[in-house]
């Protein structure tokens, strides 16, 4: 019998974190629904203390967990296997140290993005990280996800801002490992170990950044392109120079509707229909956004250099953005993987490649989306290797199959049963599986949702 | 199986010429850069393969004896110190550089590569692998990777980790995996990045795919001399807090102006407190200008002359007084013992006058060498090792460098590692909770702790106790309190 059955749990939890904070009603808990799984209740601690206590008790009562931050990726990975209790860390939302002139930031792991930003950005800094839904996704969600963006290409992801972190593991342990200073190899790199590991191991409590100060300058030379392969040879000319941008996305069609919200202009209706009508994928009109940050001087340098370079490998247009316009379209671009609003007949597929295989990659995605007739978005950071492609309308058996027939698939976001959520088993899944057991040994946190069913 | 059936054993997987057996050849592995605990081990294998690796590691699990991994010894922290004896497997033959693929931005390495003829291999493709110790000439790519090494450059570039795409590793069970294959990001938990920084604890790495980082267009260097430390010190902060980010910033107080003046003729007048190496680098278009700008610092901050190093050869001169300024020591004195820890930034000036402090309390020159862009300081104590009495002062400096370190906020290592030189250490940093954790994953890799035993945990509580406390699903309550209220101040951060 599990927990979600009697008023125990609650009541229990309510002992801790006073009962406006609990809640066990099927229709509050219905919001916590995680692709279908709905919780037996629902609790928001409101200290590092309380969370501890909290999981003690799920502990002690074999409670089967998952942790809710913002909510916006939930629907990675499958479904729980058994949902007892969603511990929410939205009042965990502190800043605990920012001391500007270190460029470092320790913040509680219920804050979001969005906070974090806007209070580094009153001093001038930024935490240079550009996942979807800035505005509700917290930090804890997205270290547990290990989400990116497309600045990754200069600023590199959390595994390269995160210098501490803090977590309360299964049993109501609090332990941390890392520290406040950029740079530390006292003891294993226990930061490692969590970002990505989508809550199976320890609920993220805190985590400890380095800030960069906001560029001065900055500026984004969007440029269409009639054929993918064009736009892939400019990738690959900028690839060979010395320039430092800090993004280099690659659209396709949709992707760049959404990016410049047009998807109702008649241009964008005839790049459709010519997709449409097109027999070979090669012929699909397609864009590259490019941005350079850093000093004036070095800017002007790169958008120059990048425009010509675009126009001399056939770029149909060339366009600059700066201010509030690149800002526009780069949280826009931000936002197409995003996973929290997924239609009964989509899917977001996360796909990884070498950079020389992103276009062959993106290539067969097109083929494999239109033989299931569906419509499909793909933005490529193209010199990262990274690829999100979103599958609409599609169901569960052609998703299957087209699965089946695509390697590099990391990870699918879908609400549709039956469908693979994890790429192909990871090497080291021994291994795994004994940390998992270590860390998590009654196997309670995020119960069957990560890779192999861990 | 006894000594001479495993001598067989061994000889038959890497030949009788890769197997050292004789005690005194056996003593040049009794320790490595630090020479606090000498401990011979009982053979030392050169395997060249990744499966003779396996091998051995087999042979040693059957034989129950522990197992060493060693590059070049280079490590500062007795991190390839044979604790228990046991087999060292050195990497020393695994040396080549098997695959530059710069389309993709990797290369793939065998550990045993030395770090300066990676990045020499690389040059003329463009190409350079970051991660650039001060021993960069000697060290080993596996040892960066098992020590997640630093050097100037991870200022701006970032550590080892940084810069390791995937690992190919004997477990401690024998058997090897590749983490990945150089795509970006991996489902599953981090394996490499575990790995990486676990000093030999949980595996040895055979291979590795590394990231390659263009050479940057340009560069600039300059020397900056101020007439004390804290006029440096200050600058280094400001320079951070006002949104710089340099390639590298380095500092060197007057003894080691005086060191390295003796040794690379430098001409540097040595009535100067203390020098500071800034590099900035990038496209050409505006980097003057930013120099300027960061000059404009250091003269605000009193500096008495900015010399800009013009020529390649110039940098490189100044580079080499800077990276081998702990060689120029000897000229000084007879021994030194360098404490890496490191500090927020803004805790530079206030960290380094107590260093002064210490030097006067325990009545022993300490020069100063490091990377001071990252708050990654390395007190150099200096003293006579035949003297048992400065011995014991060296120590007790060095303790008191550590104790101001963690209480300014610092930690206790930035790129040397713990080995065993710190172990005792982590418990002013870290609760007894923490390091069950990190003890935890040790167990994960390497259940019978035959792994580079004595090593980051500290001695009176092995790895294997600390992670029983988990094991015993003993929750908070029953240990009495989730911390070691009476070692460890909990950290304001959690």
């Amino acid at each position: 019998m599990t927990e979600h059955a009697s008023p125990a749990l609650p009541n229990a939890l309510a002992a801790i974190v006073s009962e406006q904070y609990v809640s066990a009603d099927p229709a509050a808990c219905a919001e916590y629904a995680i692709q279908g799984v709905v919780p037996g209740c629902v609790v928001a601690p409101g200290s590092l203390e309380e969370l501890s206590a909290v999981m003690q008790v799920a502990y002690e009562r074999r409670a089967a967990v998952t942790p809710w931050g913002g909510g916006t990726q939930q629907n990675i990975g499958a479904p729980p296997a058994r949902l007892d209790l969603v511990v929410r860390t939205e009042r965990l939302n502190r800043v605990l140290i920012h001391e500007p002139d270190d460029l470092t930031i320790s913040v509680e792991a219920g804050i979001t993005l969005g906070a974090l930003r806007a209070l580094a950005a009153r001093h001038g800094q930024m935490l240079p990280l550009d996942p979807p839904l800035p505005g509700r996704a917290t930090i804890g969600g997205l270290l547990a996800t290990a989400s990116e963006g497309p600045r990754r290409l200069g600023y590199g992801t959390l595994r390269e801002l995160t210098i501490g972190i803090g977590v309360v593991e299964a049993s109501g342990r609090i332990s941390r490992g890392g520290g406040m200073v950029v740079k530390n190899v006292s003891g294993f790199d226990m930061m490692k170990l969590y970002i990505g590991s989508l809550g199976t191991l320890a609920i993220i409590a805190s985590a400890n950044f380095k800030l960069l100060p906001i560029p001065r300058a900055a500026a984004t030379l969007l440029c269409t392109f009639d054929e993918p392969s064009a736009a892939f040879a400019a990738i690959e000319a900028l690839h060979l120079t010395q320039l430092t941008p800090t993004a280099a996305e690659y659209l396709n069609v949709t992707a760049l509707a959404r990016a410049l919200a047009t998807e109702n202009t008649e241009r964008t209706e005839k790049g459709r229909e010519r997709a449409a009508a097109s027999s070979s994928v090669a012929s699909y009109p397609s864009a590259l956004a490019l941005r350079a940050e850093g000093l004036p001087q070095a800017v002007e340098r790169h958008f120059t250099e990048m425009s010509t370079l675009a126009a001399r490998n056939g770029a149909a247009e060339r366009r600059r953005l700066d201010g509030a316009e690149d800002m526009t379209l780069w949280e826009r671009i931000a936002d197409l993987p995003q996973t929290a609003e997924l239609a009964a007949d989509e899917a977001l597929l996360k796909l990884t490649a070498l950079p020389i295989e992103v276009e062959r990659t993106v290539a067969q995605i097109e083929l494999l989306a239109a033989r299931a007739s569906a419509a499909v978005t793909i933005d490529a950071r193209a010199l990262n290797g990274v690829i999100y492609a979103r599958l609409r309308p599609i169901d569960a058996e052609a998703l299957s199959a087209l699965l089946a027939e695509l390697p590099g698939t990391q990870w699918v976001a879908t609400t549709l049963p039956g469908v693979p959520r994890w790429g192909a088993p990871p090497p080291g899944l021994d291994l795994m599986r004994r940390i998992k057991d270590e860390f998590d040994p009654q196997g309670m946190l995020n119960q069957g949702r990560y890779v192999e069913g861990i | 199986m006894d000594r001479a059936q495993l001598v067989e054993e061994l000889k038959r997987v890497v030949g009788a010429r890769a197997l050292v057996e004789d005690p005194a050849a056996l003593l040049t592995y009794e320790a490595d850069g630090c020479v606090m605990d000498l401990h011979a081990p009982s053979l030392v294998t050169l395997p060249e393969t990744t499966e003779q690796v396996a091998e051995v590691v087999r042979l040693a699990r059957r034989a129950g004896m522990p197992i060493v991994p060693r590059g070049a010894g280079t490590g500062l922290a007795g991190g390839a110190t044979p604790m228990s004896g046991g087999i060292v497997i050195s990497t020393t033959r695994m040396d080549k550089v098997l695959e530059v693929d710069a389309r993709n931005r990797r290369a793939r390495v065998q550990p045993g590569v030395i770090n300066w003829e990676l990045t020499q291999y690389l040059t003329p493709y463009g190409y350079q692998f970051v991660p650039d110790p001060s021993s960069q000439k000697a060290c080993t790519v596996g040892g960066n990777i098992a020590n997640n090494s630093g050097g100037p450059h991870c200022l701006k570039y970032g550590t080892t980790t940084d810069h390791v795409l995937a690992l190919r590793v004997v477990l401690p069970d024998g058997s090897v995996i590749w983490t990945g294959d150089g795509r970006a990001d991996r489902i599953g938990y981090d394996l490499q990045g575990v790995l990486t920084g676990s000093e030999g604890m949980c595996g040895v790495i055979t291979e590795a795919w590394v990231r390659l980082t263009r050479l940057p267009e340009s560069l600039r260097v300059v020397l900056a001399l101020f007439p004390d430390i804290p006029s440096a010190s200050q600058t280094v902060s400001t320079v951070v807090a006002r949104g710089f980010l340099p390639a590298a910033m380095e500092m060197m107080d007057q003894l080691a102006i005086k060191a390295v003046n003796g040794m690379y003729k430098l001409g540097l007048p040595e009535s100067a407190g203390s020098a500071l190496l800034i590099e900035v680098d990038g496209v050409d278009d505006g980097l003057d200008d930013l120099l300027a700008e960061i000059t404009g610092i250091c003269e605000d901050y009193g500096a008495m002359e900015v010399r800009p190093a013009k020529t390649a050869a110039e940098q490189a001169q100044v580079w080499a007084a800077r990276k081998n300024a702990f060689g120029a020591m000897g000229r000084l004195a007879r021994s030194y013992y360098l404490v890496d820890t490191v500090v927020p930034r803004t805790r530079l000036p206030a960290t380094l006058a107590r260093v002064g402090e210490i030097a006067h309390d325990f009545r022993l020159p300490i020069a100063n060498v490091f990377h001071a862009g990252d708050g990654n300081l390395h007190p150099l104590v200096l003293f006579d090792r035949r003297d048992k009495d400065q011995l014991a002062r060296a120590l007790l400096a060095a303790t008191e460098v550590l104790r101001e370190s963690i209480a300014q906020g610092g930690v206790i290592s930035g790129e040397h590692g713990i080995g065993v030189e710190k172990r005792d250490y982590m418990t002013l940093l870290f609760s007894t909770d923490d390091l069950a954790a990190m003890a935890g994953i040790k167990q994960c890799f390497d259940p019978t702790e035959l792994f580079n035993p004595g090593k980051v945990f500290p001695s009176g509580r092995g790895c294997g106790e600390l992670a029983a406390l988990r094991r015993g699903g003993l929750t908070v309550a029953d240990l009495g309190g989730a911390r070691d209220q009476s070692e460890v101040p909990s950290p304001a951060w959690l």
